[in-house]
């Protein structure tokens, strides 16, 4: 094997290995969902306001429920993004709303499923999911690149 | 008695869902916790000289803070908050109805933490902030105000890039209704940058003369008037800043409370005569200092002023085994009305300068292994004038929370 063949071959050989992990981040979106029958939208600020904690409502006074994504890398790149905070942080100010009875406790769902079911049977809920589980059963209003 | 009013207000909370068609289920959480403290070198008078004497530890019994809500329609909602350390010994904290008629309006009513600087709401919420005492401004031992009240109105409206806030609240008053008191507070802030920043007023006025909840020999009092007053008139303005930034959150707030007040010279007498009072406040308390203490000779003047203020920050570093988030704090309060004993309503700091100022810094670190843990702990050195004298002690403190439901 000439020393062209085996450059070659690596060229190939580490192309087949970044290639999926670009595929991989291009597709890794994230959507922030609501109830499908959920007729109000919300602009990507009051949506950072609502998971920072600063805002425990809906712009029509309807109390927010956060449905927090049990997929913990998810979730860190979702509070850096749109929060641009900490998830410890974030956390910490959501306890502290429930705690003083600011604001709702935040529900949890395990998957992106548990998720998108919580949103649908909690009144003014709000969560968010990987892009590629969103299906009618949801509605969409800010997708997070 | 409150055991029994803590579990009927329980009783009635879960049995709202069954009444007005459940929208969501009663939410029950809350937290418990222990606390070490402990105080070393305390200085202390003999004669002229300073002397330093050893403090006792105090260990908190674990206690508990149980809160429940439930939404019962979107435009209504109830809130409990039991605190205690056994049955027999629950404090209800809370105990409130919500109703939302928009963002801009919203009104609660019953036992409610009012709208007032950065911590009286979130004075319960222990596990979630830097540090472990509360800033001086919100410490039991002198509060500027009570911490509840009993009908306020609040709202917020969008406004430029940010939201700006306010309530209104009212309630009986501080102590006993002298004259007809009608008591206001007020709140108005300002929050902007996607939640980060914040800035606040706060204010109060006690609506005319009223006086303290608690008697001479009774304790510290639960309102802002000490129990030697017969009668005080006084406001009391905040103001307060927040930054959360990234990884950083940095608090600074001020308050200054001024009271028009007449003391009451029979309570004057009982406290010089038993509460072991200093030189300064002898001399404030009496027309002669060295006189006789009757109550003819009670200085009835009890005009004061009390300034606090503070500035805190934290950092919240994420690693493997949890978040680790160092704080400093830095703590001051001033006034010269305040004694040492807390047993007739004064301050065991503030009370033991000889003017009744004292400064305290605070070093210390929060872990939380998981969310639903946090380990503080921290170290305070106290300064303040004694005997004319600047001095200083240390103090240690440990806290260990575990939360549930949340």
């Amino acid at each position: 094997m000439t020393l062209r063949a085996l450059t070659r071959a690596a060229l190939i050989a580490v192309a087949a290995l970044v290639m999926p992990v670009f595929a991989s981040s291009a597709s890794a979106q994230i959507s922030v969902i609501v109830s499908a029958s959920q007729t109000k939208n919300l602009s990507e600020r009051e949506v950072a306001e609502i998971f920072a904690g600063a805002s425990t409502t809906w712009p029509d006074g309807t109390k927010a429920q956060i449905i927090e994504n049990g997929d913990a890398v998810l979730t860190q790149k979702f509070f850096a993004k749109v929060v641009k905070k900490p998830t410890a942080l974030v956390r910490s100010q959501w306890t502290k709303l429930a705690l003083s009875g600011q604001g709702a406790a935040p529900k949890k769902g395990a998957s992106a499923a548990e998720v998108k079911d919580l949103v649908n049977k909690s009144a003014g809920g709000i969560g968010y999911i990987n892009t590629s589980d969103l299906d009618a059963s949801v509605r969409e209003i800010l997708k997070v690149p | 008695m409150l055991a029994r009013r803590a579990r009927m207000a329980v009783v009635a909370l879960a049995l709202v869902p069954a009444v007005a068609g459940a929208q969501d289920a009663l939410q029950v959480y809350g937290y418990f916790s222990t606390r070490l403290e402990k105080v070393f070198q305390l200085p202390v008078a003999n004669g002229t000289a300073v002397e330093r004497a050893a403090s006792p530890k105090e260990f908190s019994q674990p206690f508990f803070n149980v809160m429940m809500q439930h939404q019962f329609d979107p435009r209504f909602k109830a809130f409990i908050n039991l605190n205690g350390s056994g049955a027999e010994n629950i404090d209800v904290r809370n105990l409130w109805g919500e109703w939302t008629p928009s963002n801009a309006f919203n009104v609660r009513v019953g036992k409610v933490y009012r709208k007032f600087g950065l911590y009286n709401e979130i004075l319960d919420a222990v596990p979630t902030y830097y540090g472990i005492e509360a800033p001086e401004a919100f410490d039991a031992d002198h509060l500027l105000i009570s911490r509840t009240t009993t009908a306020m109105v609040y709202g917020v409206v969008r406004a430029g890039d940010g939201r700006l806030s306010y309530s209104v609240s009212t309630d009986n008053g501080e102590g006993r209704d002298i004259t007809g008191t009608l008591p206001i507070g007020a709140d108005v802030n300002y929050n902007f940058g996607r939640g980060s920043y914040t800035v606040g007023l706060s204010g109060y006025t006690s609506g005319g003369a009223t006086n303290s909840d608690r008697e001479v020999g009774d304790g510290s009092p639960k309102t802002g008037v000490l129990p030697w007053m017969a009668r005080d008139s006084f406001t009391v303005i905040n103001a307060y800043s927040e930054a959360r930034v990234g990884a950083f959150t940095l608090q600074a707030e001020w308050a200054q409370a001024d009271h028009k007040a007449q003391r009451d010279a029979d309570a004057v007498v009982q406290v010089v005569n038993g509460a072991g009072i200093n030189a300064a406040q002898r001399a404030r308390f009496l027309v002669n200092a060295n006189g006789p203490v009757n109550a003819s000779n009670v200085n009835l003047n009890g005009d004061h002023t009390i300034r606090t203020w503070y500035v805190r920050a934290g950092y919240s570093k994420e690693t493997m085994r949890g978040e680790v988030g160092p704080y400093i704090q830095w703590d001051y309060y001033s006034n010269p009305e305040t004694i040492s004993s807390k047993r007739f309503g004064g301050d065991a700091e503030a009370g033991e300068a000889d003017d009744g100022a004292f400064g305290k810094g605070t070093a210390g670190v929060l872990y939380r292994p998981v969310p639903q843990v946090a380990f503080k702990v921290d170290g305070s050195f106290h300064q303040y004038k004694f005997l004319g004298r600047t001095v200083r002690y240390p103090e240690i403190r440990i806290d260990l929370s575990y939360a549930f439901g949340l």
